[in-house]
C-alpha cells in the first residue's frame, strides 16, 4: 500500500510535467515526510530526510557506470566526423537492389551504426536522418521511410554497446560484458525480420519500393573500404569484449580515442565538432546519469518496503507457471513502457522484478534483454514514444502518419519480444560460449 | 537586478559546462593512459579508479546543473502548450525548488560526518564531502537559481509579450 502511494506520487509528479530527476527527489522526500507524519513506519523517522542527499552521490561511486558518458561521447564523435554517411553507402552496395531496396539499406545501416552508438534517439536522430532523406530522394512513401527508420533505431540499444544496458548492469549487478555479448543475436535477429517484413511487403506491392541496380563488386569494395574506419568501431568493441583485455569501461575510452584518431586522420573532426559532440555528451550525462542518482533514495524505500518480496507473492499467487509469469512481466513492461520514461522504469522494475526472475530460475541477463527491449518499444508506441517525436520532427510527418506506418513493424518486434522470452538460447549463446573459454 | 542575475546565471552555465567538459575529456585520457600504464609498462596505477570516479561525480553535478539551466531534463510533455502546460510548469517549478531547499536543509548533518571520512587509495587524502555533499550541495543552489530566475523573469517576460 505505501509503495502505490510512493509510486502514485512519482508517476502523478512526471505525468503533471515535472522533470524526471526532480519528480524522483519530490516523490521521496514526499513519501517520507507522510511516513514521519503518520508513523506508520519507524524506519523513516529515524532515517529522516538527511537519507536523500546520504543517496544520491554514492550511487554515482560506480567505474562501470563510466561507460555511459565513454559510450555516448564515441557514438557522437562517430556522428560528427562523417561516418554514418558512409556506412549508409557501404549498406546501399550490399542491399539496395533487394526487394525493399532502401529499407533493407536503412535496417543494415542502423546494425552496424548500432555497434558505435549506444542510444536509440542518437540512431534516429543521427543515421536517421540521412536514412529518411536518401529513401524519399529515391521516391519511397516519406511515412513509410520514418516507420522503418524508427523501428530500425531500436535495434541500436539491442547490439553493444548500449547505455541501458549499463545501467541495467548496475541496478542487477551482473556483467556488463556479459550482456552486451547477449544483446548481440537477439538484435541481428530483430534486423532479420524487419527485412523480412519489409521484403514481403515489397514484393506483395504494399509498399512502393524502388530498387537500385545491383552494385559492382568493384563498387562494393569501394564502399567497404570508405566504410572500413567506421566498421572497425564495433569490431574493436566486440574483440574487447570477447578476449576480456578490457573492461566495458575502458572500451568506452578505447572507442572514443579511436573516433578522435580517426576523426583527425581524416580530418574530418575539427575543433568545433569536437566541443559539439562533447557538449552533446554534457546533456546527456546531464539528463540520464543524473536520473540514476536521483533514483537512488527511491530504490532505497522500495527495498525497506520489502517491495520485491510483496510483488512476487502477489504474481506467484496468479501462477506458478513460469511461462505465464514472463508473459505477465511483459505485459506489465509493456504498459509501462507506453506511458512512462524507459530510463524510470527501469530504475524502479529491476530491483522491484530481479528476486522474482531469480526464484522462477530465469537467467537475470536473458531477463536483462527481455526488459529492455520491452521498454524500447514503448519509445516507439503511442501515446509517449520518444522516437515517434523525433521521426515527426525529421521527417516532417503528423503522428496519426507515422503511427499508421508504424503498424506493420510492430509484428517482427513482438515476434522477437516472444523469442527472446522464451528461447534463453538467442540471448545466452554467446555470453555462454565465452564463459565456456571459447573466443 | 534581472540582467545581473541573468548574467551570473549565464556564466555560471559557461563555466559549469566548460568544467564539465574538460573532465570528461580528462576521464577519457585518465582510463586510456591506465590501460596504457597496464599493458605497455606493466605498472597499473591503484588510485585511477577511484580518481576517474570522483571526477565523473563532479561531470554529473555539473552536467544536471547545465541542463536545468538549458532546459534539458527529461519530462513527458502530455498537456500542449496553453494555460494549463504553463501553469503546471509554475507549480512543478515551485514545488522542485522546495524540494531541493529540504534536501539542502538536510545536508549539514551528512556534510560533518563526510568531513571527518577520508578517501582510500588516493595518493593524497581528503575529505570524501569534496565529492559527495559539497558538489551536490552547489548543483542544487545552481539549480534552484535557474529554476528561481525562470520563475520571476521569464514567466513575466512571457506575460509582457501575451500582452
Amino acid at each position: 500500500m505505501e509503495a502505490l502511494v510512493l509510486l502514485a506520487i512519482l508517476f502523478g509528479l512526471i505525468f503533471l510535467r515535472m522533470p524526471v530527476p526532480f519528480a524522483m527527489l519530490t516523490s521521496a522526500v514526499a513519501f517520507i515526510l507522510i511516513q514521519m507524519w503518520t508513523g506508520t513506519q519507524p524506519i523513516f523517522a529515524i532515517a529522516g530526510l538527511k537519507v536523500i542527499p546520504q543517496r544520491i552521490t554514492p550511487s554515482l561511486e560506480s567505474f562501470p557506470l563510466l561507460a555511459i558518458p565513454l559510450f555516448v561521447f564515441a557514438g557522437n564523435l562517430l556522428n560528427v566526423t562523417g561516418i554514418s554517411d558512409r556506412i549508409f553507402a557501404f549498406a546501399k552496395a550490399l542491399v539496395a537492389h533487394i526487394h525493399g531496396g532502401l529499407a533493407h539499406v536503412n535496417i543494415l545501416a542502423s546494425i552496424v551504426f548500432s555497434g558505435m552508438s549506444g542510444v536509440a534517439t542518437a540512431d534516429a536522430a543521427g543515421l536517421g536522418a540521412i536514412e529518411i532523406k536518401a529513401m524519399t530522394k529515391a521516391g519511397y512513401d516519406r511515412a513509410f521511410s520514418a516507420a522503418v527508420t524508427a523501428a530500425s533505431s531500436i535495434i541500436g540499444p539491442v547490439i553493444p554497446p548500449s547505455v541501458i544496458m549499463v545501467i541495467y548492469a548496475v541496478l542487477s549487478g551482473e556483467s556488463i560484458a556479459k550482456l552486451f555479448l547477449a544483446g548481440i543475436v537477439p538484435g541481428l535477429f530483430l534486423g532479420f525480420v524487419l527485412m523480412a517484413l519489409i521484403y514481403g511487403l515489397s514484393v506483395t506491392g504494399r509498399v512502393h519500393s524502388p530498387r537500385a541496380p545491383k552494385a559492382s563488386f568493384r563498387d562494393v569494395t569501394c564502399a567497404a573500404w570508405r566504410a572500413l574506419p567506421g566498421l572497425m568501431a564495433p569490431i574493436l568493441l566486440v574483440a574487447g569484449l570477447l578476449t576480456g583485455v578490457a573492461t566495458p569501461t575502458e572500451l568506452g575510452a578505447i572507442v572514443t580515442v579511436y573516433a578522435i584518431l580517426l576523426g583527425v586522420l581524416t580530418r574530418e573532426l575539427t575543433i568545433e565538432n569536437f566541443i559539439g559532440a562533447l557538449r552533446t555528451t554534457v546533456f546527456t550525462i546531464g539528463a540520464l546519469v543524473f536520473i540514476l542518482g536521483c533514483a537512488a533514495p527511491i530504490s532505497w524505500i522500495i527495498s525497506v518496503l520489502n517491495v520485491p518480496q510483496a510483488l512476487q507473492n502477489g504474481l506467484l499467487s496468479v501462477s506458478d507457471n513460469p511461462i505465464v509469469l514472463l508473459l505477465m512481466i511483459n505485459l506489465m513492461l509493456l504498459v509501462a513502457g507506453l506511458f512512462l520514461e524507459t530510463t524510470a522504469i527501469l530504475l524502479i522494475a529491476v530491483p522491484t522484478l530481479l528476486p522474482l526472475i531469480k526464484t522462477i530460475g530465469m537467467d537475470p541477463t536473458q531477463f536483462g534483454v527481455m526488459m529492455i527491449f520491452n521498454l524500447l518499444i514503448g519509445a516507439i508506441t503511442p501515446p509517449f514514444g520518444v522516437i515517434l517525436f523525433i521521426m515527426m520532427d525529421i521527417a516532417k510527418l503528423s503522428y496519426g502518419a507515422l503511427v499508421r506506418a508504424m503498424l506493420p513493424f510492430y509484428l517482427p518486434i513482438v515476434i522477437t519480444l516472444i523469442v527472446i522470452t522464451l528461447i534463453p538460447a538467442i540471448t545466452l549463446f554467446l555470453p555462454n560460449l565465452v564463459a565456456n573459454g571459447l573466443p | 537586478m534581472q540582467g545581473v542575475l541573468r548574467s551570473v546565471i549565464r556564466w555560471m552555465g559557461k563555466i559549469e559546462m566548460a568544467l564539465a567538459m574538460a573532465l570528461t575529456v580528462l576521464i577519457v585520457v585518465t582510463i586510456t593512459m591506465q590501460i596504457v600504464m597496464r599493458y605497455v609498462f606493466n605498472a597499473p596505477v591503484p588510485w585511477m579508479e577511484e580518481s576517474v570516479m570522483i571526477m565523473f561525480i563532479y561531470v554529473t553535478l555539473l552536467a544536471a546543473a547545465v541542463a536545468a539551466k538549458e532546459k534539458r531534463h527529461i519530462l513527458v510533455d502530455l498537456f500542449p502548450t496553453g494555460r494549463i502546460s504553463r501553469f503546471l510548469g509554475l507549480a512543478m517549478s515551485i514545488l522542485t525548488v522546495a524540494t531541493l531547499v529540504l534536501i539542502l536543509v538536510n545536508m549539514g548533518p551528512i556534510m560533518t560526518v563526510e568531513m571527518r571520512r577520508t578517501t582510500v587509495s588516493l595518493p593524497v587524502n581528503f575529505p570524501i564531502a569534496y565529492y559527495n555533499s559539497i558538489p551536490l550541495a552547489y548543483c542544487f543552489c545552481s539549480i534552484i537559481l535557474a529554476i528561481l530566475h525562470d520563475l520571476i523573469f521569464e514567466r513575466k517576460d512571457d506575460q509582457e509579450a501575451l500582452v
